[in-house]
């Protein structure tokens, strides 16, 4: 997928002024690398991502998704094709677990049995076993638990690429380990592309092979993380290393 | 069965109550159907409307309809006008002064005279041959304030320069209409310290407490007899003749001339002395008045002696309320089951109304659709009996208007709940579903319809206990419920009878609240809420 120069205004409301999420960005994401976007919040980092899969369009530039343009391809249809996981899970409380993680799945008409194995094999991955899990609301799970699923139901169709909006920000430390080391153990035995939105620079370099730092709507750098710190494009970027290692 | 589809079912089935247990009629198959016998809310009225309604069932095939206490003047003639409604007893002075908008006239052969013609050209309605008494208003002021202070008040004359130290009771009709107070005030000069609006039937009481000095009568109230009341006459003539009789649809005597011919057996069978001792019988020994008019035709020899007439079960005299309640079960579950068929329908209608709606209001903004909540409730506020002024001429009395009367006032509540549940149901699984490829529909319909459940049906739930509780209105347009002996009680002061109708009712929107709770738990999805 590749950006070029795209931007994204928001009107003003009332008296406030318009806001420019992002500001003319130019970005391609290679085909199954891991890249994160990082920055402070506010910084557009998740407007970027919601223009992936169309869920905000675009007031400046385009997008293509292989060779034809993004805007050529029906949002619903592409959404079935793109993971996604944001920051909450995003689980429907009024369904158990088992059918969260196929909504994908059974928004593409798979028959039942292919959509129960499927589950099954997916918890088994994320490490809920679907005897003990499957049948449960998620409520009735801890936080930990539901951002697994999260990750389980985002990459339930095998889409080619997936969106994760600070997947494990509301984690406590010790459990977003947990869920990072499952995320990372998903990851390698599949080839996907992934983006991945976090203020966590730890999080960046542990699970990211290009990392892309936005500050104030705009892409300063985007390099693989080594090279962040070997050469440092902007001082800001320097100065969000430094912070980092602190 | 889906919860959706069963919901569905059971709304039917209560909209369709099983019909109230009907007497095995007299074979002869009636050529035409059904009489509806209309009568006014109060207990003289009534009698008169009752009396029809027997006459006529014991010397035709037709079957009739009883709607008898309808709130008023207006709403009777209305009724009758629109075809609601056959028959009802009217006054010719009523007719005259409140119906034709003409001058009071004194003599009462040219009131008769006069609507006789009249009616009959404006509204093709007939007069018959009036019953042979006068129910004439009167003053009547406390005996005690009649004897005091210099010289005795005989006359409405003599009240006028004591009037403005005393405080006056007035019927609701009485102190609007022009036959009434404002032209008794006009004739006479006569205005008063202060002057309440009551009911007539607790007048007297309150006369007798001492809380007003002077209230309206009527001429044939047996009340009259026991309280120590003094009738002042009317000097100058003011009060026109109110002759009763039967005011009649001409279509309705067209197609069963039969029934003016029924009715005209009444012609001068009941004079004033008679007419005071019925009434004094329904309204201060509470006696049924199906039971008072069945002996009263007894006595007039205008029952055939061929046809088996049913005589109503008697109630035994000052027994408890549960004796009393228990000798008028047949009626009582009839008006139960009145009541649940109208309150359950409005609901069902307000449902399926308001639930749609919100779902209309939720694609428009958050602004626009709050600003026509709002105006949405404004109906909430409107009286119920202005609301039946305004539906009345359109949809007639009974069940509909009742029904269309009540699913207004049902609107409201779930429409507000239905738009915020709607909005506020889990906006993160919302976005996600989006997010994921869901179109907007399965969005609505399989995310934020679902969550909004217990939202929703908390609305109904409070739509459900106004609708049940507000639903003994209905008895004053003739749709019966449980109102029918709350009103029929507080105009009789027969606090048993009021009281037959109020526990049930209570207990229905307890009942009502008990159920759409445990509903609402049962439509709930699992995974959701407390």
């Amino acid at each position: 997928m590749r950006l070029l120069g795209v931007s994204k205004v928001y009107p003003g409301a009332g008296s406030a002024d318009e806001v420019t999420a992002v500001d003319g960005a130019d970005l391609e994401i290679l085909e199954g690398e891991t890249l994160a976007l990082v920055g402070e919040s506010g910084c557009g980092k998740s407007s970027l991502l919601r223009l992936l899969n169309r869920m905000e369009e675009p007031s400046a530039g385009d997008l293509y998704f292989g060779d034809a343009r993004l805007s050529t391809f029906e949002p619903t249809a592409l959404r079935r094709r793109i993971g996604y996981v944001q920051q909450t899970g995003g689980l429907l409380p009024h369904w158990t677990v088992q059918r969260n993680v196929c909504l994908v799945p059974e928004l593409l008409g798979w028959p039942k049995e292919r959509r129960r194995k499927r589950a099954e094999e997916l918890l088994r991955l994320v490490g809920l076993p679907a005897a003990t899990y499957a049948a449960r609301y998620p409520r009735e799970l801890s936080g930990g638990e539901r951002q697994r699923v999260a990750v389980a139901h985002a990459l339930a169709a095998d889409p080619p690429l997936v969106l994760l909006d600070e997947p494990f920000g509301a984690l406590d430390a010790i459990t977003r380990a947990e869920v990072q080391q499952t995320f990372m153990r998903l990851r390698a035995s599949r080839e996907q592309t992934a983006v991945i939105v976090t203020h966590d620079l730890d999080e960046a370099f542990l699970l990211a092979d290009r990392i892309a730092v936005m500050r104030r709507g705009r892409l300063l750098q985007t390099a693989p993380p080594q090279e962040l710190i070997d050469s440092p494009a902007d001082p800001y970027v320097g100065e969000l290393l430094d912070r980092a290692a602190n | 069965m889906t919860k959706p589809a069963l919901l569905l079912a059971v709304l039917a089935l209560a909209a369709h109550p099983p019909a109230p247990a009907q007497e095995t009629q007299p074979e002869t198959p009636s050529p035409g159907g059904t009489i509806v016998v209309g009568s006014k809310n109060f207990a003289e009225n009534r009698l008169l409307g009752e009396l029809f309604a027997q006459l006529i069932e014991a010397h035709t095939g037709l079957e009739v309809e009883r709607r008898l206490g309808l709130a008023g003047t207006e709403f009777c003639f209305e009724a009758l006008r629109t075809g609601s409604i056959d028959l009802y007893p009217e006054y010719t002075g009523t007719g005259l002064v409140t119906l034709l908008g003409e001058e009071p006239t004194a003599s009462k052969f040219e009131a008769l005279a006069t609507v006789r013609a009249e009616f009959l050209r404006r509204f093709d309605l007939h007069w018959l041959a009036p019953i042979g008494f006068e129910n004439s208003y009167e003053l009547a002021i406390r005996a005690d304030l009649a004897h005091s202070g210099e010289g005795e008040l005989r006359t409405i004359s003599d009240l006028v320069p004591v009037a403005p130290t005393l405080r006056a009771g007035f019927g609701y009709e009485f102190v609007e209409r022009g036959d009434g107070l404002p032209g008794l005030a006009d004739t006479y000069g006569l205005s008063f310290a202060n002057v309440q609006s009551i009911l007539q039937a607790p007048k007297y009481q309150a006369a007798a407490a001492g809380a007003v000095d002077v209230i309206d009568a009527y001429t044939t109230d047996g009340r009259l007899l026991v309280y120590d009341l003094v009738v002042l006459e009317d000097d100058l003539g003011f009060f026109p003749p109110y002759e009763a009789a039967p005011l009649v649809r001409g279509d309705t005597l067209e197609r069963h001339p039969e029934v003016g011919a029924v009715l005209g057996l009444l012609g001068q069978a009941i004079d004033e002395g008679r007419m005071r001792a019925l009434n004094l019988r329904l309204q201060e020994e509470h006696e049924p008045i199906e039971d008072v008019a069945h002996d009263l035709l007894r006595e007039l020899e205008l029952l055939p002696g061929d046809v088996e007439t049913v005589a109503p079960e008697r109630q035994p005299r000052d027994s408890g309320l549960g004796a009393y309640m228990w000798s008028r079960r047949r009626e009582l579950s009839t008006y139960t089951a009145e009541h649940i068929g109208l309150s359950a329908v409005a609901l069902a209608l307000g449902i399926l109304f308001a639930v749609p709606l919100a779902l209309l209001l939720d694609r428009l903004r958050t602004g626009t659709s709050e600003a026509m909540i709002r105006i949405i409730g404004m109906s909430q506020t409107l009286p119920s009996l202005a609301l039946f002024g305004f539906l009345i001429p359109v949809l007639g009395v009974g069940v509909v208007p009742s029904v269309v009367a009540l699913w207004i006032y049902s609107i409201f509540p779930i429409l507000r709940s239905s738009c915020t549940g709607l909005r506020e149901a889990d906006p993160d699984a919302a976005s996600a579903a989006t997010a994921l490829g869901m179109t907007e529909g399965q969005v609505l319909r399989r995310v934020r319809l679902p969550l909004a459940v217990p939202t929703i049906m908390a609305g109904v739930r409070t739509a459900g206990v106004i609708t049940v509780g507000t639903a003994t209105i209905a008895a004053f347009i003739g749709a019966g419920g449980l109102g029918q002996p709350i009103i029929a009680g507080v105009q009789l002061v027969n606090i048993q009878q009021i009281l037959s109708g109020a526990i049930p009712a209570a207990l229905l929107a307890l009942a009502a609240d008990a159920m759409l709770g445990a509903l609402g738990k049962w439509l709930r999805p699992r995974g959701v809420g407390p």
